[in-house]
C-alpha cells in the first residue's frame, strides 16, 4: 500500500483510475488542479477541466469514493510555464503542445513535488499509458493498450524520476471498457464527454485567443518566390500544414490546393505552396528528455509527431543536448515546436523539441 | 457520523460550531408541527406563536425591541440588506448622501454589497486600521466629521472573523449618532463578547455561529429607520425580508442564544484558559500570532507559519483529524489569500502561510493536545520542502 493523490479532473478516466487506486488498496487522496485564475462557472464546448463545474464533478467523484479531496491552486504556475510558454512559442512561430508543458511543468512536477513533500509517495491519473519495472529496477513507460487512446505522447517529457512516482491505472484498459466500468461503479460522470482542444481556450478558436493575447501583427502572405499574395494580421494564426482559412481569393496556378509551407516571424510572411512543399524528411530537435539513460549514438527507432498521429520509422542520432531524426518515410506538415517522441517498439525512449526541418532524409554527424 | 465527530479535532468554531442540545431539540420538535405564520387559520396562528415567542426570546437577550428584530437566512442577508437597504434609503431622502465609511477587514459580506453600490453612484471609504486589525478611532472619527452630510452609512465589525479583533463598536455607534449617521454593526462572531451591545442602528447576527442551525440569522433595524428591500414577494418580516418564515429555524434559534447566553461566562473563562493554551502550542511550534496587541475574542487565533503554505498544512492537520482552515473566502474551492492579512499589512505570500484556530462550546483540553501532538511535525516537514505554486 502506498500513499497516493489521485489527480481528479473531472472526467471519467481519472475517476476510474482513483477507483482502482483505491480498490488495490492505497490511501488514496483525491486533487482538483485549480489551473485557471479566474474558472468558468460551467463547462462550455469541449473543455473538460477547467471550469467550477468540473471541479464539483471531482469533488462528488471524491465524495463517491470516500477519499479526502482537495483543489490545489497551480493557476499562477501554470500562468507562468504552459501559456506563457505558448504565447511565446506561436510568436516565434512555431507550434507548441501545451498539454506535453502542462505534464512536463505540473502535473509530474509541481504537483509531484508537492505531493512527495507532504508525505505522499506517487501521483495517479487516468492517462492512457503503462509502466512496467524492468528486472534492474528501471521503469519503462510503454503505450497503452488502447492504442486508439494511447497518451504516451503527451508523456513522453516525463523523466526516470518522475515515472517512478507514477501510477497509470487505465493502460491496459481500453476506453469502452472505462466507461462501463465507471458506470459500473455508480461513478456520476460516466457519460460524459471527452475533453478535448486546449482547456484554457474556451470556444475552441485557437487563433482568436492568439490575437487577442498578442495583438494583430499585419503581413505578407506570399508563394514560396516571394510574390505578394495576400495578407493577414498576424503569423501566429497560421500553423505550417494549415489549408483551410488562407482566404487567397485566387486559386493556386496548378490549382491544387495551397497550404502554409513556412511562417517567419522575422518578417511577418506566411509562405504558402503545394503539398510537395510541405514534404519532410529530416529533424533537428532541441531541448530532450529521457526516460531513462540518454541514448547516445545513432540507432533505429520509431518517432510520432503529434499527438494521435502515426509512428514512422526512423534513425535518430542524439549529440549532446541535440537530436537528429532522419524519417525512412516522408511526413507532410511537420512545424518547429512540435515534439517528437521516439519509440522502441512501445516503449518511450523520449522525447524532443522540434526546432527545424528539412526535406533531405540526411542529418550532420 | 458520529463515530467520526467523536474522533476528529474542531479548530473551525468561527466557520460553523456544534449545535447546542436545546436547539436540535426546539428544531425537531417544530419539524414536526406545520402551519405558515402567515397563515390566517389556526395552525398558521399557532406557528404565528412560536415564531413571535422566538423573536420575543432573542430580543429580550439582545436588549431591543421585538417589533425591530427582522429574521433573514443568515449573516449574510442580514449584511446585504443593512448595507444596500440603508444606504439606498439613505441617498433617495438625500441625493448628497453617498458616502459610505467601511473597514477594509469587513467580512465579504458587508464589503461587496458596499463595493456593489459604486455603480449606483457611491463612493467608499475605508476607514484606517492598525496592524492588529484595530480601527483608529481618531482617524475614523476626523473622516466620519469631515464627510458628515455625505455619509449613508458607516459600517464596522463587533468582533472580525478571521483574527479575531473585537472593535471599538460602541464608541463608533456613538460618533455616528452623534452625527445622526446609520451604524451598521455586523455581530455574526460576537456572541462570546456580548456585553455592552453597541447602540448602533443596525445589527448583524447568524444563528449556526452559537450552536443555532445554519440558515437563519437576523437584522436588528429599528421601526424608524428607512430601509429600501432587496427583495421581494410575500412582504414578511414588515417588507423587508420576503419569504416564508422558517418556524424550526427560527426557533432553533431561539434555543440556542438562550442556551450560549446561559453558558457564555463560563465559556468565556473556560475558552480563555484553552486558548491561551492553543496559542503556546502555535508559537512553540514557530508560529506568529496576528493581532496581538489588539483586544481579541479567545474563539479565534490567527497565527502565521513563515516557510509553510497553509493549504498543505490544512492537509497534513486534516489527516491527523485535525480540521483547521484559512478564514478566507474560497469560492472556486482555490483559496485567496486573506484580504484581512492584508489590510494588516501582510503581502500575499505572507497571508498564504496564515491559519485561523477557532474554538467554540465543545473545545476541549483534548483537541488541544491532539493538535499539539501532530502540529509540530507537521510545520518541519514543511519548512524543510521547497515547492512553490
Amino acid at each position: 500500500m502506498a500513499r497516493v493523490i489521485a489527480a481528479l479532473s473531472g472526467g471519467v478516466d481519472s475517476a476510474v483510475a482513483a477507483a482502482r487506486a483505491v480498490e488495490e488498496g492505497h490511501e488514496v487522496t483525491g486533487i482538483h488542479l485549480g489551473l485557471s485564475r479566474d474558472p468558468q462557472a460551467h463547462r462550455t464546448g469541449s473543455r473538460g477541466c477547467c471550469s467550477l463545474e468540473d471541479a464539483n464533478d471531482a469533488r462528488r467523484v471524491a465524495d463517491h469514493l470516500g477519499i479526502p479531496f482537495y483543489v490545489w491552486d497551480f493557476s499562477e504556475l501554470f500562468l507562468q510555464k504552459v501559456i506563457g510558454n505558448f504565447l511565446s512559442e506561436y510568436a516565434r512561430g512555431r507550434t507548441p503542445n501545451p498539454c506535453l508543458r502542462c505534464n512536463e511543468t505540473i502535473k509530474f512536477a509541481a504537483l509531484c513535488d508537492r505531493a512527495l513533500s507532504l508525505g505522499f509517495d506517487a501521483v495517479a491519473t487516468g492517462h492512457y499509458a503503462r509502466l512496467a519495472a524492468r528486472a534492474d529496477g528501471v521503469i519503462e513507460l510503454h503505450r497503452g493498450l488502447d492504442l486508439a487512446k494511447d497518451q504516451s505522447y503527451v508523456l513522453g517529457v516525463l523523466t526516470q524520476d518522475q515515472l517512478r512516482h507514477s501510477l497509470f491505472p487505465l493502460g491496459d484498459s481500453r476506453k469502452d471498457d472505462i466507461r462501463a466500468e465507471a458506470r459500473r461503479r455508480g461513478i456520476r460522470v460516466a457519460d460524459k464527454p471527452d475533453s478535448f482542444d486546449i482547456c484554457f481556450i474556451p470556444d475552441g478558436d485557437t487563433a482568436g485567443y492568439l490575437h487577442d493575447k498578442l495583438g494583430d501583427r499585419p503581413g505578407d502572405i506570399t508563394d514560396e518566390s516571394g510574390t505578394v499574395l495576400g495578407h493577414h494580421l498576424g503569423i501566429v494564426g497560421y500553423t505550417i500544414g494549415q489549408r483551410k482559412g488562407l482566404h487567397l481569393g485566387a486559386p493556386a496556378p496548378d490549382g491544387k490546393p495551397r497550404y502554409v509551407v513556412g511562417v517567419d516571424p522575422a518578417t511577418d510572411t506566411v509562405v504558402v505552396g503545394g503539398r510537395e512543399s510541405l514534404r519532410v524528411q529530416g529533424l533537428h530537435c532541441v531541448d530532450p528528455l529521457w526516460c531513462d539513460q540518454t541514448p547516445t549514438g545513432e540507432f533505429q527507432a520509431t518517432v510520432q509527431l503529434r499527438a494521435h498521429a502515426k509512428e514512422v520509422p526512423a534513425s535518430v542520432r542524439v549529440v549532446d543536448d541535440e537530436v537528429w531524426i532522419s524519417l525512412d518515410e516522408p511526413a507532410f506538415g511537420i512545424a518547429p515546436g512540435q515534439t517528437a517522441v521516439v519509440y522502441d517498439g512501445t516503449r518511450v525512449v523520449g522525447s524532443a523539441t522540434i526546432d527545424s526541418t528539412s526535406r533531405a532524409a540526411s542529418a550532420p554527424a | 457520523m458520529r463515530e467520526w465527530r467523536s474522533m476528529s479535532h474542531y479548530f473551525d468554531h468561527a466557520a460553523t460550531t456544534v449545535m447546542r442540545p436545546a436547539a436540535i431539540q426546539a428544531w425537531v420538535d417544530h419539524a414536526q408541527q406545520w402551519g405558515n405564520p402567515s397563515s390566517i387559520h389556526g395552525a398558521g396562528r399557532q406557528a404565528r406563536k412560536v415564531v413571535e415567542d422566538s423573536r420575543d426570546t432573542i430580543a429580550d437577550l439582545l436588549g431591543v425591541d421585538p417589533f425591530d428584530l427582522v429574521f433573514t437566512s443568515g449573516g449574510t442577508e442580514a449584511d446585504n440588506l443593512a448595507v444596500l437597504g440603508v444606504a439606498r434609503a439613505r441617498k433617495a431622502a438625500d441625493p448628497a448622501r453617498t458616502v459610505i465609511l467601511i473597514s477594509p477587514t469587513e467580512h465579504h459580506a458587508v464589503l461587496d454589497p458596499a463595493l456593489s453600490l459604486v455603480e449606483e453612484g457611491f463612493t467608499i471609504l475605508e476607514g484606517p486600521v492598525d496592524a492588529d486589525g484595530l480601527v483608529d478611532l481618531d482617524a475614523w472619527a476626523a473622516l466620519i466629521g469631515e464627510h458628515r452630510r455625505r455619509l449613508a452609512l458607516v459600517a464596522c465589525m463587533w468582533v472580525n472573523n478571521e483574527v479575531g479583533t473585537i472593535q471599538p463598536v460602541a464608541a463608533l455607534a456613538d460618533l455616528c449618532a452623534a452625527e445622526s449617521i446609520p451604524f451598521h454593526c455586523d455581530a455574526v462572531q460576537a456572541h462570546l463578547v456580548w456585553e455592552d451591545p453597541p447602540s448602533s442602528t443596525t445589527l448583524a447576527l447568524s444563528a449556526h455561529k452559537f450552536g443555532g442551525p445554519m440558515g437563519i440569522g437576523a437584522l436588528v433595524v429599528p421601526r424608524t429607520l428607512s430601509v429600501s428591500p432587496t427583495s421581494f414577494g410575500g412582504g414578511q418580516e414588515r417588507k423587508l425580508r420576503s419569504g416564508t418564515v422558517p418556524v424550526p429555524l427560527i426557533a432553533s434559534f431561539a434555543q440556542a442564544m438562550v442556551a450560549a447566553r446561559q453558558d457564555r461566562d463560563r465559556d468565556l473563562a473556560r475558552l480563555t484558559e484553552v486558548s491561551r493554551r492553543v496559542e503556546s502550542v502555535l508559537t512553540s511550534a514557530g508560529a506568529q500570532i496576528v493581532g496581538q496587541g489588539a483586544p481579541r475574542t479567545p474563539a479565534i487565533t490567527y497565527a502565521l507559519f513563515p516557510g509553510c503554505a497553509n493549504q498543505d498544512l490544512i492537509v497534513l492537520l486534516d489527516a491527523a483529524e485535525v480540521h483547521v482552515s484559512t478564514g478566507s473566502a474560497c469560492a472556486a474551492g482555490i483559496p485567496q489569500p486573506s484580504h484581512v492579512l492584508c489590510a494588516l499589512g501582510s503581502s500575499d505570500a505572507e497571508a498564504r502561510t496564515g491559519l485561523r484556530f477557532s474554538l467554540g462550546w465543545t473545545t476541549t483540553q483534548e483537541d488541544v493536545d491532539a493538535l499539539a501532538s501532530v502540529l509540530p511535525a507537521a510545520v518541519d516537514r514543511l519548512r524543510g520542502t521547497s515547492w512553490r505554486a
